[in-house]
């Protein structure tokens, strides 16, 4: 194990201690008055129909396709970057090709209108 | 002889376990997406600590950050699996047991006899791992990694497909579908909707 995480580790630790901390000293100054109104379902002032739980429109999953092909890309990309000065030309046409055939995908994407929010 | 690195496997894998457990065993299907967040972050510790330092970074943005976003926004697309009361197995249920006893005893079978060579040199850095890893793909790996973009390719035309064929025939709502809920209690949920 290097450690390289070391510094990841306290990090986090010092975020989530942080929290904890500054919520615990809240509770100490803060006064104590549970209400079952309080449990209530915020909906700006009325009351809350239905479950909340609702189909939602399908072009969510579409933007988060996007996203995730993107960044697979975007990922490609680093090994990529740290290696190509020692290919050269090869390497920069290669990764055209590969940006290529995405970027087809989202042209296509984009004459489909499936990145327009209607 | 126990090697120090148990000290950071064992809480890593039984932390992957036992979210990887919730994430089966939830009744509501939000709450197993959620569990997959700590499950998909102890298995970026576990690279970590194989000091696969790449595969780290790319396991905690693409399946912690893309997969899980995309999973969660495919479990708001659903209805019907969302009710807690529907049953979560099948008439093939019992056959599982059987299954499971199998795979892990023949898996842990396959680990014991398996001989395990000692690695004895230093793991390379970062950089330089990312940069074998980049001189693959270039080099020895270039077909894949062209056929990648292609499977990305299909999975993007193929979302694009799906949404526009099935946005087509009904008037869309623009944002949530209250359909359902409006026609029950149109002048409630009237109020309710424009307080957003």
């Amino acid at each position: 194990m290097s450690e390289l995480y070391l510094t990841f580790a306290v990090f986090g630790a010092v975020a989530v201690g942080f929290v904890c901390v500054n919520l615990f000293i809240a509770r100490l100054a803060r006064p104590s008055a549970p209400n079952p109104d309080k449990l209530e379902t915020y909906e700006c002032g009325p009351l809350p129909v239905g479950e909340a739980w609702q189909q939602f429109n399908v072009h969510y999953y579409l933007f988060a396709l996007l996203f995730v092909v993107f960044e697979v890309e975007a990922a490609f990309l680093y090994p990529w970057a740290v290696a190509y000065k020692q290919v050269g030309r090869y390497a920069v046409v290669e990764m055209l090709i590969f940006v290529a055939i995405l970027a087809a995908g989202l042209g296509y994407a984009w004459r489909r209108k499936a990145i327009e929010w209607e | 002889m126990i090697s120090p690195s148990i000290f950071v496997f064992a809480p890593l894998a039984s932390a992957a376990l036992f979210t990887a457990l919730m994430v089966v065993r939830s009744r509501n299907v939000i709450h197993a997406g959620y569990w997959l967040l700590p499950c998909l972050l102890a298995v970026a510790g576990l690279f970590g600590s194989l000091e696969a330092h790449f595969f780290v970074v790319v396991q905690i943005l693409i399946y912690a950050g893309a997969i899980l976003i995309l999973i969660l926004f495919a479990l708001m697309l659903t209805r019907d699996v969302m009710d807690p009361k529907q049953r979560q197995t099948t008439k093939f249920a019992p056959l599982a047991v059987p299954l499971c006893i199998f795979v892990g005893l023949g898996g842990a079978l396959m680990m014991a006899r398996a001989p395990w060579p000692a690695i004895q040199a230093a793991a390379p850095g970062p950089a330089e791992q990312t940069k074998a890893l980049g001189l693959g793909l270039i080099g020895d790996y270039a077909l894949p990694f062209e056929v990648a973009s292609l499977i990305l390719l299909a999975a993007l035309i193929g979302a694009i497909c799906l949404a526009k064929a099935e946005k087509e025939p009904a008037a869309p709502e623009p944002v949530i579908d209250l359909r359902g809920e409006i026609e029950l209690e149109e002048s409630v949920s009237a109020g309710a909707a424009d307080g957003h």
